[in-house]
């Protein structure tokens, strides 16, 4: 997709997002939720994304996804604007090069977590005796193998969050995006999660963009962007120790 | 591997899958049981099975609303189907599923409701016509020995099949293409349109109900019903929906009720168009049910009916003929009556009795001024054909040919059959009345025009006498009476007639103008028979299409109201008021649905059944019918729903029972 030719895997220009209700008179009410948000990310990045409820932060990962359009700027994956992106080229993309990990896990019910892991390998049409091969190498990697032929509904909210970053690696893609991976889980299962990303971007070289509002778990990423009210309102470099990154992103946290 | 993990992921939808597919047979069944029964009471009506097109025509007379309800509800169960596998469907697209692969899923999906539901539907249909073939054999069993089953109800209901499906593949693969992130987020219950209170569409609903009311009363030719069922069926959705939402948004504003109704109405503020729509439906099914159906069925009732042919023989005989009147007095005992007339054509493809003001006064014993250029018409119909258009399609001034039909009146052309210039608008309908004196006789007319009533036309005295010397055809009026020997005299009067009488134009047998009260009473009662028997087919079909469509969408919505209970277990609700909950929330769309599908029709009814101009015998009659029936259909629809609303509540009960062990 778009070659080597690009400088930044992400390029958010000016980017808005209004939605449209419905009133009860029959009118039409905008809420706009990104009021020109600008940034850029690199390969090999761990970005998070911060801010109070409602500023805006799972609206921008999911433009960013490709998952909804911006109303006005830009986003450019690989150099190419997002709304260019469409149909079966945007449906490879989102097997081969993209991955979402959701706060809710939504992993197939009906399915094994070993036949969830391998999910985007079958979509892709890959070898399923490879597809196999691959999704129990992930669970080893990232301690789920024994787990594999466990139905989703057996799995404690750790393990399931755990499952869902394997189905999100299984294809190896370049970006992960995460929209409040540890928001359902208790602090050690946040833990062992972010630690998993952390690794993935560290070990792997994944870029990762990661929206949380835990600045214990922020403190893992290189930089932190803070939104409010649909504006970053600062951007926080990693520097020095995650102690002092840490104590830094909630002095930042305190003023939202 | 990719289709095993499909079938893995439809297969945790299995229930709402096997619904849908019960859903579709129970529709395929039922295009295929009323094209069936229309083709049995067509063999039994004509001794001939009827091929696509009459059927088509047949069907469509009484189906056609219900038909497009039928699809209409399709569509909505798809898309209640699509709305829960939303959460899958929007979860592949996430993993980025290709469009050849969204196809295979959805097509196979799809795929195996169709040839589910069309196979099952067919078996279902084919078992329900087996059993009305049977009871209709039996009913007429002095008719025909064996009905068969003819071919066309099977392509019928496969074309209605196949637009169905066509039409719900195509709005399904659009819907589950356009999925997105909140779908996924929703996981199927993501909610519908907001509720508005729109005065324009309630203006719109009482301005098309008000033009439903007079379209009742309003001739509309060769289509008949179908304005003013389609008008109704347009305008209660309207209603429905305009006057549902100005309730709902109501209620809200009046905090102590609204809070006290929340628990139950909930998701009629969070889906109010589905909830409607389907309360639509069944609304519409019983619209169906009281306005077409009910008012025929009393028609009919009872079979019998010896008012309408009052005496025993009526024969359209000529002057000259009183000779041969004399000798069946003489020789039988007949008592016989003549009263000069002619025959009058009209332009509706019908011939009547045209008689003078005296003829009538003395008949009648009522007084009647008339001048040379007026008309008075006596309609000659029975109640079911009371209310319908008058001569000439009801024109003040009918197009009149005096004296009989013949080929000379008529232009034939491939476009059909034309009055020619001879029939001339002469004369002006002074009044009408509408009372039996000589028979309720149709003339048996060109099929593709319909029912035409011999009526008795009454001219003025002079006119009558100047008109008469010229009037081709029967020109004396012979009713008899016939103490005994009937037979005899009736073969007798045949016989004579066939030398010397006018042959009725219309009798594709060449048959004089002849009616034997005793005969016409006999094919009176059958045609009744066949009402009746069509009537409680067709009442009975689409008072089923009103419970399943409770039923089906009550058990769609069954996770819903598990998931509510579990809500009102854990706050603490006892098991009286979990139960109350529940049972409110069940009958609801019932509810919303009599409220829609009894008021209007019953309405609408009152005014068909007002224009007929019946006797206040009959006018009371029918009000107390009509009362009994749909207090019946209201009282069977809340039996139903209640009887659904306890099954609902102890299968949920039971489970969370289990749940707790």
């Amino acid at each position: 997709m778009g070659g080597n030719n690009y400088e930044h895997i992400l390029e958010v220009k000016e980017l808005e997002r209004n939605y449209y209700a419905p009133t009860a008179k029959g009118g039409q009410i905008i809420y706009s939720i990104l009021k020109g948000v600008s940034f850029q990310v690199e390969a090999g990045e761990f970005i998070g994304i911060m801010g109070t409820s409602g500023c805006g932060k799972t609206t921008l990962l999911k433009t960013l996804g490709m998952l909804d359009l911006p109303s006005g700027g830009s986003v450019r994956y690989k150099g190419v604007p997002t709304n260019r992106i469409v149909g079966d080229k945007l449906a490879k993309i989102r097997r081969t090069e993209l991955a979402f990990v959701f706060q809710d896990f939504y992993l197939m019910d009906s399915l094994t977590v070993k036949e969830n892991i391998m999910m985007p390998l079958i979509l892709n049409e890959d070898n399923p005796k490879k597809s196999e091969q691959t999704a129990v190498r992930m669970a080893e990697k990232f301690g789920i193998a024994a787990l594999l032929n466990k139905k989703p509904y057996e799995l404690s909210g750790g393990e399931k969050q755990r499952t869902a970053i394997c189905r999100a690696m299984a294809a190896d893609p370049e970006l992960i995006l995460a929209d409040e991976p540890t928001g359902n889980l208790d602090s050690n299962s946040s833990m062992l999660v972010i630690k998993t990303l952390s690794h993935i971007n560290k070990r792997m070289g994944k870029t990762i963009v990661l929206v949380t509002h835990d600045p214990k778990v922020a403190s893992y990423c290189d930089k932190i962007i803070l939104l409010k009210d649909g504006i970053i309102l600062n951007t926080l470099e990693k520097s020095g120790e995650k102690k002092e990154f840490y104590q830094r992103i909630l002095r930042q946290m305190a003023k939202l | 591997m990719l289709n095993k993990f499909f079938l893995k992921i439809l297969w945790n939808r299995r229930r709402d899958f096997f619904l849908v597919v019960l859903s579709g047979m129970f529709i395929i069944s039922m295009v295929y049981f009323s094209a069936a029964v229309g083709s049995f009471l067509s063999f039994v009506n004509t001794g001939r099975l009827p091929e696509m097109t009459p059927l088509i025509g047949e069907v469509e007379k009484f189906y056609l609303l219900p038909y497009v309800l039928l699809l209409f509800l399709m569509l909505l169960i798809l898309l209640s189907y699509i709305r829960k596998r939303s959460g899958d469907y929007a979860m592949l697209a996430v993993l980025g599923i290709q469009t050849k692969h969204r196809y295979r899923f959805v097509g196979m999906e799809y795929a195996g409701i169709i040839l589910l539901s069309s196979c099952g539907g067919m078996m279902l249909g084919f078992l329900e016509a087996e059993a009305a073939r049977r009871i209709l054999e039996g009913i007429f069993k002095d008719i025909t020995d064996h009905i068969p089953f003819g071919t066309a109800p099977v392509k019928l209901a496969v074309i209605i099949s196949l637009i169905m499906f066509g039409l719900g593949f195509i709005i399904c693969d659009q819907v589950v293409s356009c999925l997105g992130a909140d779908a996924l987020a929703a996981g199927g219950k993501k909610s519908g349109r907001p509720l508005k209170k729109s005065p324009v569409l309630l203006f719109a609903g009482i301005v098309t109900e008000l033009i439903a009311l007079a379209s009742v009363v309003t001739y509309w030719g060769r289509i008949k019903g179908h304005v003013p069922q389609a008008l109704a069926a347009g305008g209660l959705f309207l209603m429905m929906i305009s006057v549902g939402g100005f309730y709902l948004t109501r209620l809200r504003e009046n905090k102590g009720r609204y809070y006290r109704k929340l628990l139950w109405l909930d998701d009629w503020y969070h889906r109010f168009y589905y909830h409607m729509n389907m309360a639509y439906i069944a609304a519409a099914f019983l619209f169906v049910i009281i306005f077409d159906f009910m008012p025929a069925l009393f028609d009919s009732l009872p079979l019998v009916q010896p008012e309408n042919y009052p005496n025993d023989l009526v024969w359209q005989a000529n002057e000259g003929d009183e000779e041969f009147l004399e000798s069946l007095k003489e020789r039988y005992g007949v008592k016989v009556e003549t009263r000069k007339s002619f025959r009058v054509a009209t332009a509706d493809f019908g011939e009547h009795t045209g008689i003078s003001v005296s003829e009538y006064e003395a008949w009648t014993k009522e007084h009647l001024e008339l001048s040379d250029k007026e008309i008075f018409v006596v309609h000659q119909r029975d109640r079911e054909d009371r209310g319908l258009i008058g001569l000439d399609f009801g024109n003040r001034s009918p197009r009149m040919y005096i004296g009989s039909t013949d080929y000379d009146l008529w232009i034939f052309s491939g476009a059909g059959v034309m009055p020619g210039n001879q029939f001339v608008r002469e004369y002006i309908v002074k009044g009408t009345k509408e009372r039996i004196l000589t028979g309720n006789f149709k003339t048996r007319s060109l099929d593709f025009i319909g029912e035409v009533y011999e009526d008795i036309i009454v001219f003025a005295d002079k006119e009558f006498e100047r008109i008469r010397q010229n009037a081709r055809g029967a020109n004396l009026l012979v009713i008899m009476e016939i103490p005994k020997h009937r037979d005899e005299v009736v073969e007798e009067v045949y016989a004579y007639a066939r030398e010397h009488s006018q042959v009725n134009f219309y009798d594709w047998q060449e048959g004089n103008l002849i009616y034997e009260g005793r005969q016409q009473g006999i094919e009176s009662r059958k045609q009744k028979m066949y009402g009746v028997s069509a009537m409680l087919i067709n009442i009975i079909t689409l008072f089923l299409c009103v419970l399943f469509v409770l039923i089906e969408k009550q058990e769609s919505e069954y996770g819903n109201m598990a998931w509510k209970y579990q809500f009102y277990y854990r706050s603490g609700m006892t098991g009286k008021g979990r139960k109350k909950n529940v049972g409110r929330e069940v009958l609801m769309t019932a509810k919303a649905a009599l409220c829609g599908g009894l008021i209007l029709p019953v309405l609408m009814t009152a005014e068909k059944v007002w224009s007929k101009r019946l006797p206040k015998k009959w006018n009371i009659t029918y009000l107390i019918w009509g009362a009994v029936f749909v207090l019946a259909a209201a009282m069977m629809v809340c039996a139903v729903m209640k009887v659904t609303a306890h099954h609902t509540f102890s299968k949920i009960e039971r489970g969370n029972k289990n749940g707790r062990e």
